[in-house]
């Protein structure tokens, strides 16, 4: 996940410090060590599919506690991370995929 | 005509003729809406991610058909009022590019495997 590049840095727009402080009120920004910019799965492989009825290819982008892993962190681009969505909520529907973690099988 | 797929959940203990009686409504549901019914596959009685009304499993089946408003609104207030039935969901899919549903083998769910040599027919035209 995390293998450091420095190679082609991604360019951050104009704005940087100012938006999103991310450390405490007053304090200076934290600056992440600049990590590789993950290229979409679904754009580069054009025969992947999403779709709702394999939970086994949804699973990867839903985290142990079976929340939906964001896009910064999949490296989805906005198209999929939006279709993930949305199939990932139709599986949930069809128990296909758990809601929450622990679903107590009382 | 607008196409569909859903997918409802029976009760995992059912005898023959309850699933026999449980399809054939919902055939002649289709057919006295003017629908057309293509497949009603059977995948088998799966394991749950969570407990549906005190049920741990479930019998999955998939139903593609084509019909309108009415019919679905018809097709799902069936299923409401049927108690076999834990749970369904109707996807509309008429704008979406056709591609083959294959047999969903009845196992319980192993653990994602990295897609590696997953036959799945590639029939996606470039819709970007």
């Amino acid at each position: 996940m995390s293998d450091e590049r420095p190679s082609t840095p991604y360019q951050r727009p104009a704005g940087g410090p100012g938006q999103r402080p991310a450390g405490g009120p007053g304090g200076p920004r934290k600056r992440r060590p600049f990590q590789r910019r993950k290229v979409c799965r679904f754009c580069a492989e054009k025969n992947l599919t999403i779709d709702y009825k394999e939970p086994r290819t949804l699973r990867y982008f839903i985290s142990e506690r079976g929340k939906i892993v964001p896009r910064r962190i999949s490296g989805n681009c906005a198209k999929h991370q939006r279709e993930i969505t949305e199939a990932i909520k139709r599986a949930r529907n069809l128990a296909l995929l758990p809601i929450a973690a622990n679903h107590s099988l009382s | 005509m607008r196409k569909y797929e859903t997918i409802f959940i029976l009760q995992p203990e059912l005898g023959e003729d309850e699933i026999k009686s449980i399809g054939a409504k919902v055939q002649e549901v289709i057919s006295s809406y003017n629908g057309e019914c293509f497949r009603l596959d059977d995948w088998g009685v799966r394991k749950l991610a969570y407990p549906i009304r005190k049920f741990a499993r479930g019998r999955y089946y998939y139903l593609r058909f084509d019909g309108g408003a009415e019919l679905i609104a018809e097709l799902e207030r069936r299923l409401r009022l049927n108690e076999k039935v834990l749970r369904y969901q109707s996807v509309n899919i008429t704008g979406e590019p056709e591609k083959a549903v294959e047999k969903k083998a009845p196992v319980v769910e192993a653990e994602a495997v990295e897609a590696v040599e997953e036959a799945v027919p590639a029939v996606e035209a470039a819709n970007e």
